[in-house]
């Protein structure tokens, strides 16, 4: 079984018991920061504001790593460099709110038209390869877009990054503190979902799935396969960007260090865990490796080896997942009802 | 120093890190062919040679002793990369075995980090620091050492597979692993053989380069995207050309680095080396995926 | 739905000359002929004669070595596969590619593609003239799948169909494009003589209700001379002989190449048999 999976039709998700559930769990774990009081303090001695600060590296994350959903899950091509855009985003918003003074949303659109242009420059090579070429090929490129954000010091400010970017917000109502950010992210995410959903519903969402089993069949029904895999390529990049753009608001301060290879792969995994080809799965998987990754961080700082842990821990649930379930965590909720009803009902053998 | 003093220099560094990259590519080439797999923790097993040695040494061992040893826990690590995640997943498709083989490799990397923390060590030169003198230019005597060492290993390696059996059995399971299996070779062997002799020449490569650009758990990477690299511009599949499209990349490299800063005028900085040799590289993969000396590929349905 | 055919003696498809060749083997070796509209074309062989290839070629999975195709007029040699869709070619897979993990209706809608407009803008938000579209794409695609008589499994997913009733999606599927012209590759293949017998009614059906012209290529001999009215026989990446259904069947080069030559002195084999 491919991680990258197969996409599933419509119908096939879990009964409306449990994604009733599945909501009210999810809407409960989203509201729950914004109305815990100040003073309330998790073991650990974390607070209301780190909570906020996490769940807003989720909804980050898990921008990109739906728009990386699409590109792996549907598109069937794997990139491992998807930190580049991410990292186009969030310069290009600094350099232009900090050196233009440009008002942030207009920073932030510039940052995605620059990310689309690139895309679609480095689309029409990319996805003509296959395989390891294509993993490579990625690899490579988010290792030279890396190397350039180190290297143009005079626009990027090299190794030590750019500081005193603005906060985000249109003309004087500005997003400053952190549950205003948290509820504006949150909502930025909603709406991914929502159109990443409505994509996959579409005519254009049907000639992904069928091009990701058979180009060939695609193509002769009319599908040009070339357009539509550069399509998802863009989408992707874009939206890595817009995260990017959110990521340089919220830190106000940005360095070339998250934007390289560990940082891409570590996406990667968090499409993979979660189930490449589904809205919902990524978002998981976000949720997952942020929420592990701060864990170890913590924790580290009481027991310092536990800190190092990240990079092992991340590859063992990667091969993990790759053995155990390949689909991702949200194909548990399958696994566990095909499992029931098998246990209820002895089936018929197939045919 | 005069320009040719200067392009002396450039071109022992230039071959000393290509070569690094050619055993790479070198390693790469003999699991493709003996299994058609990539292995994306190649890169890996040049870091863990390095930093075991290094680590062997912390121990108190001498550096000929600790570096043997690297090589061989190296090797032995090889295997068990082989025998726990490849061997398990025979009829993995592509993208599963990329993303096994990265999981692999992040483990190596993590499992690093962890052993010996996030700073970078280094070995002591094998025979003292002492410039060697060529012309008026001096040269680092560790890159000889890595040139000489590159250089036995890839004609071990060749004469391996050229002149003994066990050798040639394991390019019969490349060409044709059914009628290998049928002569009575034992693929599983063979396979678990070739990611030994790759891991071994990696870490050999590792050990001997430590000394010059020191190591931390981190750079992996970007050995097994230019070993890759090296590999596909020499041809994939073809052990000379991985190692000739390493030195190629290597010096493309070292020569950027050096030429980039008086040809632009001070314009583009001279950090900018490896992004050319990347970009040049990636070129040769998208325009000519077969390589330089490969032959054309047959069209696939 | 589907215009009426031109007049019979008008040339649809028509490839001069056309080889291929794979790194040493040469698959097709200046293979001509011609597709009248209307009609229904056989084409058989000996296992790797080169038909699936001339399929290939015709549709654009990979360009010829030689030669030219040219499709109601105008050269299509080397056009990219979803071109060549468009200007009303389609066809079915001899090792049938259907999108398993899709539904069955989800792979009829992705056959009628290229009769769809809504655009980016309107899939990522299903603005109301993409759902109408939609709408008018599911009522079509049911439509479809009565046809072939699969409209009960609609929902179910192509992969757990028999190979029955996969050739029949494989064939929805193509109709769903509103071609000129459709290529079939061994549809037969995996079906027992009950499903032959109504894959012919059907492909009869094609011809006189749809208004299409077919192109066949088929091992089991009675099903392909049952329904074809012209023949080609390639062997070796060469055609040998073309006719009747009757006139190649009596053709000493072709039963050469099926039995060998001790064969071909004595008459020619019966219709039943499946070579």
């Amino acid at each position: 079984m491919k991680p990258t999976g197969c996409p599933p039709r419509q119908g096939e998700r879990g009964s409306i018991v449990l994604r009733t559930l599945g909501w009210l769990v999810l809407a409960a774990a989203v509201v729950t920061p914004l109305l815990l009081p100040e003073s309330y303090r998790l073991p650990g001695g974390v607070g209301k504001n780190y909570l906020l600060t996490i769940g807003i590296f989720i909804g980050i994350h898990a921008i990109i790593a739906i728009g990386l959903g699409l590109l792996m899950g549907y598109a069937g091509q794997v990139s491992l460099g998807h930190a580049a855009f991410y990292g186009l985003g969030a310069y290009t918003t600094a350099i232009l709110t900090i050196k233009a003074g440009a008002p942030p949303l207009a920073a932030m659109v510039a940052g995605i038209v620059l990310t689309a242009v690139v895309a679609v420059l480095l689309g029409a090579p990319t996805l003509r390869l296959h395989g390891h070429y294509l993993a490579m090929f990625t690899l490579g490129l988010g290792m030279i877009v890396q190397i350039i954000f180190n290297q143009a010091r005079g626009l990027t400010g090299g190794f030590g990054g750019l500081m005193g970017i603005p906060p985000l917000g249109i003309g004087r109502w500005q997003l400053d503190t952190k549950p205003e950010f948290y509820l504006a992210v949150i909502a930025a995410v909603a709406v991914t979902v929502l159109l990443a959903n409505n994509l996959v519903r579409s005519r254009i969402g049907r000639a992904l799935r069928a091009l990701h089993e058979s180009e060939l069949a695609t193509a002769l029904s009319g599908v040009d396969v070339a357009r539509y895999k550069l399509l998802v390529f863009v989408i992707s990049a874009v939206l890595a960007s817009v995260a990017g753009s959110i990521y340089a608001h919220f830190m106000r301060f940005i360095s070339p260090d998250p934007f390289g290879f560990a940082f891409s792969v570590e996406l990667v995994i968090m499409v993979v865990a979660g189930g490449a080809a589904s809205i919902w799965g990524p978002v998981a998987g976000a949720a997952l490796l942020t929420i592990l990754g701060e864990v170890l961080a913590k924790t580290g700082e009481q027991i310092p080896w536990v800190a190092d842990l990240d990079v092992v821990l991340f590859g063992a649930v990667l091969v993990a997942v790759v053995v155990f379930l390949p689909r991702g965590l949200v194909s548990l909720a399958d696994r566990l009802r095909r499992h029931r009803r098998r246990e209820t009902a002895p089936s018929p053998a197939e045919t | 120093m005069s320009l040719t003093d200067q392009l002396v220099q450039y071109l022992v560094t230039g071959v000393s890190i290509g070569v690094v990259y050619g055993l790479v590519g070198l390693g790469f080439t003999i699991i493709y062919n003996a299994t058609g797999i990539i292995n994306f923790a190649q890169g890996e097993f040049v870091m863990l040679g390095g930093m075991g040695a290094v680590a062997l040494m912390e121990l108190g061992l001498p550096l000929g002793l600790a570096a043997a040893l690297a090589v061989v826990a190296v090797t032995i690590v090889g295997l068990a990369v082989e025998r726990l995640t490849i061997r398990p997943l025979p009829a993995a498709s592509i993208m599963t075995l990329i993303i096994a083989t990265i999981g692999v490799s992040l483990v190596l990397k993590g499992g690093a980090k962890l052993l010996w923390g996030p700073e970078a060590v280094i070995l002591p030169p094998f025979s003292g620091t002492q410039p060697v003198r060529i012309g008026a230019a001096g040269i680092d005597p560790q890159r000889l050492w890595v040139m000489a060492v590159a250089a036995v290993s890839v004609i071990g390696v060749q004469s391996f597979f050229k002149y003994t059996l066990t050798g040639k059995a394991i390019q019969a399971c490349a060409i044709n692993r059914s009628a290998a299996q049928l002569v009575g070779i034992n693929i599983n062997r063979m396979v678990s053989l070739s990611f030994a002799l790759s891991a071994a020449v990696a870490a050999l490569g590792g050990v001997v380069l430590t000394p010059v650009t020191m190591m931390r758990y981190s750079q992996g990477t970007t050995f097994t995207l230019t070993g890759f690299l090296a590999a596909v511009v020499g041809g994939l599949g073809n052990s000379i050309g991985a190692v000739v499209g390493g030195i190629m990349l290597g010096l493309l490299e070292s020569l950027a680095g050096g030429f980039i800063v008086p040809l632009t005028g001070g314009v583009v900085s001279s950090g900018y080396n490896k992004a050319i040799a990347l970009a040049v590289a990636l070129l040769v993969l998208w325009l000519r995926p077969q390589g330089l000396l490969g032959r054309q590929k047959k069209e696939a349905l | 739905m589907h215009q009426a055919s031109q007049t019979a003696t008008e040339v649809m498809l028509s490839f001069q000359d056309v080889s291929k060749v794979f790194g040493g083997l040469v698959a097709l070796d200046g293979v001509s002929g011609h597709v009248q509209t209307g009609e229904i074309l056989g084409i058989i062989g000996p296992n790797g004669a080169g038909k699936t290839t001339l399929f290939n070629v015709v549709c654009g999975a990979f360009p010829p070595s030689g030669g030219e195709i040219s499709f109601q007029g105008q050269i299509i040699t080397a056009l990219p596969c979803h071109r060549i869709a468009h200007l009303g070619i389609a066809r079915t897979f001899q090792n049938i590619r259907l999108f398993r993990r899709m539904t069955v209706l989800e792979n009829v809608l992705v056959g009628r593609h290229r009769k769809a407009s809504a655009g980016l803008l309107g899939a990522v938000l299903h603005l109301p003239g993409m759902r109408r579209e939609e709408q008018r794409l599911r009522d079509d695609a049911l439509t479809y799948l009565h046809m072939v008589g699969l409209d009960d499994r609609a929902e179910a997913l192509a992969g757990s169909l028999t190979t029955g009733q996969q050739r029949l999606l494989e064939i929805a599927r193509a109709l769903a494009a509103e071609p000129q012209i459709v290529l079939l590759d061994e549809p037969a293949a995996g079906l027992n003589t009950r499903e032959t017998q109504a894959l012919a009614e059907f492909i009869r059906r094609m011809q006189e209700e749809l208004g299409l012209t077919v192109v066949l290529i088929e091992h089991d001999m009675r099903l392909l001379m049952e329904v074809s009215e012209r023949v080609l026989v390639i062997d070796r990446g060469r055609k040998i002989a073309e006719g009747t259904p009757s006139q190649v069947q009596a053709d000493t080069k072709v039963i050469a190449a099926y039995l060998g030559d001790e064969f071909a002195a004595n008459s020619a084999p019966t219709g039943r048999q499946k070579l």
